[in-house]
C-alpha cells in the first residue's frame, strides 16, 4: 500500500477537467450513431474516474479492466452493424479510448489519452465531411490541445482557461500551415480502401420501390445534389431528375428490369439535336452509383455506365460528394422502335390480382381506336374521379391498384405512376415507372438548384410507336400544385381542397428564416465546391497557375522539389534542425552597439568585460558619455541580473542605442 | 531607468568595508588593489599567501587589516627549527592542580600572520595548514576549535631560498589568493618618503568581528548569472587547454575564483557577479596554483593576463 502510494502520480485538475470537456464533446456525434454503447460508458467512465479523482475509490484491478473491454467489445458487437466495417472499427476505438479514463495512471497515459482524442476526432471526417463538421473538428481539436497543453504546463497557478487560451493561439498561428498543407500537400489517391459508413437503402432513391418508400424519403430534408446551370434558372417545375427505371412489378414491388436491360460504360450516347443543356451536378454522398441527370441524359465528360433504358450509373457507388457534368436535351426522342423482347418485358404484369383495374383496362382499350385517345381517356379517368393526393394515404393490402383506383382514390405519386403503368400495360401499351426527384430550390443567392430528398418522385414513360418513349405524370393530373409549388407547399394546397387549411400567417421573421437558410445552403455549397471538391487535379491546376508551369520539364522539376521538400520537412520534423542557439536582444543590442562604436574608433578588445569597455568608450567618446552609461549598464543589469532587471529596459537599450 | 535595488549589502556594509580599505590605504601608500584584494580573501574565508621581498610591506598589510577589523592579532616568525607544537599548543603539567594543562599556542587567534612560512619544516608547515582548513587543531587525541573568524595571512620570500622549504602545490592550494605587493608607485613612495613615521601608526577599528562573519554569509546571496557561468566555464576551458600550461585550474581553484570574486563584487556594493569581477580576482587566485605548470611565477602571471584577454566576455 506505501509502495503504490509512492508511485501514485496525481492527475492535474486542470488537465482532468480538460479532458472530461474533450471527451464529452468529441463523443456528441457518436453518441447519436452508437448511442447504446456510447452514452452508457461515457457517463460510467467519468463518474468513475471522478470518483477515483476524488480519491473516493481505487483504481480498477486489471481483472475488472479486462472485463470492461470484454463488455465493450461485447456491446460494439450487439451493434446493428457488420463486424467488418467502418461503425464497428469507430465504436472500437471509442470504446477503447473511453475505458482508457480508467486506465490513466501515469503521465504516459495522460498523454496517450489526449492523443487518441485526435483519433476520435479524424474519425469524424469519415461520417461527415460538411462544413459544420469541420467547424466542430477544429474546436474538437482546440479542446484536445488544450488538455494536451495544461498536462504539459510546469507552471502553477495559471487558472482552468489558460490552456484553452494557449490552444487556441497556437490554432490560430497553424493557419497558415494548414492552408499551405491544404493546397499544397500531395494529394495521393490513398493505398488502401476505407470500409464506407452503412447507410439504409431509405436515404436515397433505390432500385426497388415498394409501398411508402418514396413516402418515407419525402418526409426527409436531406440534400441529395445541388445543380449549378450556366443560365439563370426559375422555374424548375419541369425539372425531371430521371432516376432508376422500374419495369418489373411483382404484384407488390416495382423491380429495376435488370436481365432485359443491358448497359454500356460511355461518356456520351446520343446525338443531340439543338440546344442541349449543360450543368454540372454535385453529389452528396448516397452511397449508391444511381446518378440524377435531367431528361433526356445525352453526355457527359465521363466514361459512366448508361443502361439501355437511358438510366445513369457512375463506375464506383458515390462515397463522397462528387461532381459530374451533364449534357441533357429534351427534344430527344428515345427508342423509336422497341424490339418485340423488350416490349413483351414493358407490358408484363403478374398472372393474377387486381380484376377491376384489368377490367377498366379493356374497356378503356376498347373505348378508343388509337394509343393517343387511349391515353386521354386514362387521363381524364384521374382527372374527373375525386383523386385525393395526400402523404397518408389509406393503408392497401390486396389488389393495391383495385384498392387505390376504385375504393381510396388517395395517395401520392408512387400510387398514381404505379396504377397508371398497372392501367397501360393492362391495355396493352409498353409502359415503365421512373423514379427520380422533381424540381428543386433554386438558390437565390448562389443560382444553382438544390435537390432534397423531399423532392423525390415516380412518374410514368409510355411507349407509343413512332413516338417513343413519352413521359406522362399521373401525379399532376390530381394535384398540379404539387409538381407546380413542390411538395411542401403542395401539401397546405391539399390541406386547402380538403377543407382542413388553417389560414397560416406567415409569422414575423420567417423571410428571415428562410433567407438564412438560403444562405447557410450557400455556405455548403461553397464548402463542398471550394474546400471539399478540391481535388489533385485542382491542386495541380492551381500549383502550375501559381508558378506559371508550362512546359513538362518545368512542371517534372516542381514535382521533384515538392517531394524533396516534403521529405525534408518531415524529416526535420522527426530529427530536428541543427540548432543554434540564438542571442537575446539585448546581446544583440551590444553586438551591434560594438560595432556602431567601432566605426566611431573605438576598438572592442576580447577580453574586456562591459563595464571595462564602458570605460574605455567614454574616454575616447566623452561627449557620449550618457548614451553609453545608460545604454552598457542596462545591458550589464540584463546580462548579469536579469531576474530583477525590469523588461522595458531592452527598449531603453534601443532608444540609447541610437543616440550614440 | 534602470531601477538599482542592491537587495543583498545592507546600506552601510559596503561603505563600512570601503573605510576599513581607505585606512589600510592611509597605512600602506598606492596599493590599493592590493588591500581590496586582501579584504576579499578574509571576506571570502580565504587564506592569504602573500609573496614579495623584505620590505614591502606585507607585515604592514597584514597588522593594519587585523587593527581596521578589531579582531585579535598573532604573529609568527616561521624558523626551520620550530615544532607544531610552537604553532598549535602544548599540553603542560600544572602541579599545583596535578593535571594537564593546555596552553593554546598562536593559533588561537582571529588572524594569523605567520611569517616566512615556507622557512619551517614540512612537519610544522603540514599542521599549519591542515589547521587553516579545518578550523580546529588535534592535540594529543583531543580536538580545540579555533576561533571564528579565523585567517593566515602567510608570507613567502622569495629570495634566498637556500635553507627553506617551498610549499608543496597540494598547500598552496588552500590559500584562496597569493598577492604580490610590488614596489610603490613613485607618488606613493614620495608620500612615504616625507612623511616621518617610522612606526605604524595604531588604527581604529572600523569593522567588528560579528559585523565581519555577518558579511561572509552575506556572499551567498550574490547573484551569478548564466552567462557570467559560461564566461567562468570559457576561462577554466582556456587554462587547460593552454600550451604553455601542463595543467589546469583544479574546481577547487574554480570554487576559490568564484568566492574571491563574489567578494570583490559585494566590495563594490553590487549584488550579481559581472565579468569584471572575475577579471579582477583572476590572477590572484590563479597565479600560485598555476606556477608550478608554469616556468615561474612571472611566466604565470602572463599567463593568466594572456588568459583574460583571449577569452571573449
Amino acid at each position: 500500500m506505501m509502495r503504490r502510494a509512492a508511485h501514485h502520480y496525481q492527475i492535474p485538475r486542470t488537465t482532468f477537467l480538460w479532458l472530461v470537456a474533450v471527451l464529452v464533446f468529441l463523443m456528441l456525434p457518436h453518441a447519436v450513431r452508437f448511442s447504446l454503447v456510447i452514452v452508457p460508458l461515457l457517463v460510467i467512465c467519468i463518474v468513475w474516474r471522478w470518483l477515483i479523482f476524488k480519491q473516493k475509490v481505487g483504481h480498477p484491478s486489471f481483472l475488472l479492466r479486462a472485463a470492461l473491454v470484454v463488455f465493450g467489445f461485447a456491446a460494439v458487437y450487439l451493434l446493428p452493424f457488420e463486424w467488418v466495417s467502418l461503425e464497428t472499427a469507430v465504436a472500437i476505438l471509442l470504446v477503447g479510448t473511453l475505458l482508457k479514463l480508467l486506465e490513466m495512471r501515469h503521465m504516459r497515459d495522460l498523454l496517450v489519452m489526449s492523443k487518441l482524442c485526435y483519433f476520435v476526432i479524424v474519425a469524424q471526417l469519415l461520417f461527415d465531411q460538411s462544413m459544420l463538421s469541420a467547424v466542430y473538428m477544429l474546436i474538437g481539436i482546440a479542446l484536445a490541445t488544450a488538455s494536451l497543453v495544461s498536462l504539459n504546463l510546469r507552471q502553477k497557478g495559471l487558472g482552468v482557461v489558460y490552456p484553452a487560451k494557449l490552444a487556441s493561439k497556437m490554432m490560430l498561428l497553424s493557419v497558415p500551415i494548414m492552408a499551405l498543407g491544404f493546397l499544397l500537400f500531395p494529394r495521393l489517391e490513398p493505398f488502401w480502401r476505407v470500409p464506407l459508413p452503412e447507410k439504409k437503402s431509405t436515404t436515397g432513391i433505390s432500385d426497388t420501390m415498394t409501398p411508402g418508400s418514396i413516402g418515407e424519403l419525402i418526409q426527409s430534408n436531406a440534400l441529395v445534389f445541388r445543380a449549378t446551370f450556366k443560365d439563370k434558372v426559375t422555374d424548375t417545375s419541369e425539372f425531371y431528375w430521371r432516376g432508376p427505371v422500374l419495369s418489373y412489378f411483382d404484384g407488390q414491388t416495382w423491380h429495376g428490369g435488370d436481365d432485359v436491360i443491358s448497359s454500356v460504360l460511355t461518356g456520351g450516347k446520343i446525338d443531340s439535336p439543338v440546344n442541349s443543356l449543360a450543368y454540372d451536378v454535385i453529389m452528396e454522398a448516397s452511397y449508391t452509383d444511381w446518378l440524377f441527370p435531367l431528361e433526356t441524359y445525352v453526355s457527359s465528360h465521363e466514361r459512366l455506365h448508361f443502361a439501355s433504358d437511358y438510366s445513369l450509373k457512375a463506375r464506383s457507388p458515390i462515397n463522397k460528394k462528387r461532381r459530374f457534368s451533364f449534357v441533357s436535351n429534351d427534344q430527344v426522342l428515345l427508342d423509336l422502335s422497341l424490339p418485340d423482347k423488350l416490349k413483351s418485358h414493358y407490358l408484363e404484369l403478374p398472372k393474377r390480382g387486381n380484376p377491376k383495374a384489368r377490367e377498366f383496362a379493356e374497356q378503356l382499350r376498347r373505348a378508343s381506336n388509337d394509343e393517343a385517345s387511349l391515353i386521354s381517356h386514362a387521363n381524364a379517368f384521374f382527372q374527373s374521379e375525386p383523386f385525393v393526393y395526400t402523404l397518408k394515404p389509406p393503408v392497401y393490402s390486396t389488389d393495391r391498384v383495385d384498392r387505390f383506383l376504385f375504393d381510396g382514390q388517395a395517395g401520392f405519386c408512387e400510387h398514381y405512376a404505379s396504377s397508371y403503368v398497372f392501367l397501360m400495360r393492362a391495355a396493352g401499351v409498353p409502359a415503365r415507372i421512373i423514379t427520380g426527384y422533381q424540381g428543386g430550390e433554386v438558390n437565390p443567392y448562389e443560382g444553382y438548384v438544390a435537390v432534397r430528398q423531399k423532392d423525390a418522385h415516380a412518374w410514368v414513360e409510355v411507349w407509343l410507336s413512332g413516338k417513343g418513349w413519352i413521359r406522362i405524370d399521373p401525379t399532376s393530373f390530381v394535384a398540379p400544385h404539387r409538381v407546380r409549388l413542390g411538395i411542401m407547399e403542395g401539401e397546405r394546397y391539399d390541406q386547402l381542397q380538403t377543407g382542413n387549411w388553417q389560414p397560416r400567417e406567415r409569422w414575423f421573421g420567417q423571410e428571415t428564416l428562410e433567407a438564412i437558410a438560403h444562405r447557410y445552403d450557400q455556405l455548403g455549397y461553397i464548402w463542398s465546391n471550394v474546400v471539399v471538391g478540391f481535388d489533385a487535379k485542382d491542386q495541380w491546376a492551381l500549383i502550375t497557375g501559381l508558378l506559371g508551369l508550362t512546359t513538362w520539364l518545368q512542371k517534372a522539376l516542381w514535382l521533384i522539389a515538392a517531394f524533396v521538400g516534403c521529405f525534408l520537412v518531415i524529416y526535420f520534423s522527426l530529427v530536428g534542425l541543427p540548432r543554434r542557439n540564438p542571442l537575446p536582444l539585448h546581446e544583440k543590442l551590444y553586438v551591434k552597439c560594438i560595432k556602431k562604436l567601432q566605426k566611431q574608433g573605438v576598438e572592442k578588445p576580447v577580453g574586456v568585460g562591459p563595464r571595462d569597455f564602458l570605460i574605455l568608450a567614454t574616454e575616447k567618446l566623452p561627449d557620449k558619455k550618457e548614451a553609453l552609461d545608460n545604454f552598457i549598464q542596462a545591458y550589464i543589469r540584463l546580462t548579469y541580473q536579469p531576474e530583477n532587471t525590469h523588461a522595458d529596459s531592452l527598449q531603453l537599450m534601443k532608444q540609447w542605442l541610437k543616440r550614440m | 531607468m534602470i531601477s538599482m535595488k542592491p537587495k543583498v549589502p545592507q546600506p552601510d556594509s559596503t561603505s563600512v568595508l570601503n573605510d576599513a580599505v581607505d585606512q589600510v590605504s592611509q597605512v600602506l601608500l598606492g596599493k590599493e588593489t592590493s588591500i581590496k584584494l586582501a579584504f576579499c580573501c578574509l571576506l571570502a574565508k580565504g587564506h592569504l599567501l602573500i609573496e614579495d621581498m623584505p620590505g614591502m610591506g606585507k607585515t604592514t598589510l597584514a597588522h593594519a587589516l587585523a587593527q581596521s577589523l578589531g579582531i585579535k592579532f598573532n604573529r609568527v616568525q616561521f624558523t626551520s627549527d620550530m615544532l607544531p607544537a610552537d604553532i598549535l599548543g602544548t599540553n603542560i603539567f600544572d602541579q599545583a592542580k596535578s593535571t594537564f594543562r593546555f596552553h593554546p599556542g598562536p593559533i588561537f587567534t582571529h588572524l594569523l600572520l605567520a611569517d616566512e612560512i615556507n622557512r619551517a619544516n614540512p612537519k610544522t608547515q603540514s599542521a599549519l595548514l591542515e589547521a587553516m582548513a579545518e578550523k580546529q587543531v588535534s592535540i594529543e587525541g583531543k580536538t580545540w576549535q579555533l576561533m571564528s573568524p579565523f585567517f593566515v595571512i602567510a608570507t613567502q620570500n622569495p629570495l634566498s631560498q637556500i635553507g627553506t622549504f617551498p610549499l608543496p602545490e597540494s598547500q598552496l592550494d588552500r590559500f584562496l589568493m597569493r598577492l604580490s605587493l610590488g614596489y610603490p608607485s613613485d607618488l606613493a613612495e614620495r608620500q612615504l618618503l616625507q612623511s616621518l613615521h617610522t612606526n605604524q601608526p595604531d588604527l581604529a577599528a572600523v569593522i567588528s568581528d560579528e559585523q565581519l562573519l555577518g558579511y561572509q554569509s552575506c556572499l551567498a546571496d550574490v547573484h551569478a548569472s548564466e552567462s557570467l557561468l559560461d564566461y567562468v566555464q570559457a576561462l577554466l576551458a582556456n587554462t587547460r587547454n593552454h600550451k604553455d600550461l601542463a595543467y589546469g585550474l583544479s574546481p577547487r581553484g574554480a570554487q576559490a575564483l568564484m568566492m574571491a570574486a563574489r567578494a570583490w563584487c559585494f566590495l563594490a556594493g553590487r549584488d550579481y557577479l559581472i565579468p569584471e569581477d572575475i577579471q579582477a580576482v583572476a590572477a590572484s587566485v590563479f597565479v600560485h596554483r598555476l606556477s608550478l605548470a608554469a616556468e615561474s611565477i612571472e611566466a604565470a602571471e602572463q599567463i593568466v593576463e594572456q588568459l583574460l584577454a583571449s577569452t571573449p566576455v
